[in-house]
């Protein structure tokens, strides 16, 4: 399988609700008596932004929407305080990246699912949730297979292209540690995919 | 942030997730703000309801010491080892060379308590005699 970046060619056309800028967000968010308006604008424009990042690394769509759920929660317990120092969509993309990771931690050490549980995995995989042949099915199964961060580096590389150096600033790395981290990741897929 | 391909996973959704997705997380949001609310008025309750109890147990101390205070007061006025012991709040009585104490008030069993009347005689360093006397006039 040939593991070069796929190159988002085909991003979805924006939603129209997408013509509203963060900065406009933010403002009807902080506008007195407009915070649920503005943030359904924001959930609207982000929400499957942050459920397909989820989705990539978590694969079970239960935990994605889990995850969604709790990065809007928060966001809407924080957007108060938001000082807009950094732009929105690199705060969201922070707190996605940082539940998804503490997420996939909790679940490796609970144990509870794609360790041991092969009825998980059997759910993931099944064809109300999953469209891939085989060779997508074993890519994803190797996937679960590297550490959360690693799953983390190597999804945002792979999947959306993004630069090491943004990979980098995004989840407080040095571009160093990207790099070598989306090696470790690639070699252990590799070595996963062979083995069988 | 990127907008994730769709096309470029092998994931399903359930039918019309994103549809409702923001509706559901808003009915989510609303029922944590409700639980949160009854969780801070509980709170309040709870430690006004306390804090009553203490100012309550305060007042009631206070008032105790006060009367403590005043009953005190009241024996400084008695000039103990001395012929004549005077109380004030209606309690009277003489104490002669003879150790004879003539009780004259309006004192009755009703005013003092037993136990009042022991922390009163201590403080008036009143012996057993002359505690027996008193009693006997009581």
């Amino acid at each position: 399988m040939d593991l070069q970046p796929k190159i988002s060619s085909n991003l979805p056309k924006n939603l129209s609700l997408e013509s509203n800028s963060d900065k406009e967000i933010l403002n009807r968010i902080k506008a007195e008596h407009h915070k649920e308006f503005g943030f359904r604008i924001l959930v609207d424009k982000y929400k499957k932004q942050v459920y397909w990042q989820a989705r990539r690394n978590l694969i079970v769509h239960e935990d994605a929407d889990d995850v969604t759920q709790t990065v809007f929660i928060k966001i809407w317990k924080g957007i108060s305080n938001f000082r807009g120092d950094s732009k929105l969509s690199s705060w969201i993309f922070r707190i996605t990246t940082n539940e998804i990771i503490n997420f996939a931690n909790a679940r490796k050490t609970s144990k509870n699912i794609f360790s041991d549980n092969d009825l998980m995995i059997e759910r993931a995989f099944s064809p109300s949730e999953f469209s891939g042949d085989e060779i997508e099915k074993e890519f994803q199964k190797a996937l679960l297979n590297i550490p959360p961060r690693q799953r983390m580096v190597f999804t945002m590389r792979y999947y959306d292209e993004t630069p090491f150096d943004d990979i980098a600033d995004q989840l407080s790395l040095s571009t160093g540690a990207v790099k070598a981290s989306y090696h470790h990741a690639a070699e252990k897929i590799k070595k996963y995919l062979l083995k069988d | 942030m990127k907008t994730p391909n769709e096309q470029n996973h092998p994931f399903k959704t359930p039918d019309g997730y994103f549809d409702n997705f923001t509706e559901k997380l808003m009915d989510v949001i609303k029922t944590n703000q409700k639980s949160k609310s009854k969780r801070i008025l509980s709170a309040w309750v709870k430690y006004s309801s306390i804090a009553a109890v203490i100012v309550i147990a305060f007042i009631f101390a206070a008032v105790k010491i006060h009367q403590n205070t005043n009953l005190s007061k009241s024996s400084d006025t008695i000039k103990s080892g001395k012929n004549v012991l005077i109380a004030d709040s209606g309690l009277k009585f003489k104490h002669n060379s003879e150790q004879k104490i003539n009780y004259s008030s309006d004192l009755t069993s009703r005013d003092l308590s037993y136990d009042e009347i022991i922390d009163w005689s201590t403080s008036m360093d009143l012996n057993d005699e002359e505690l027996l006397v008193l009693f006997n006039n009581i």
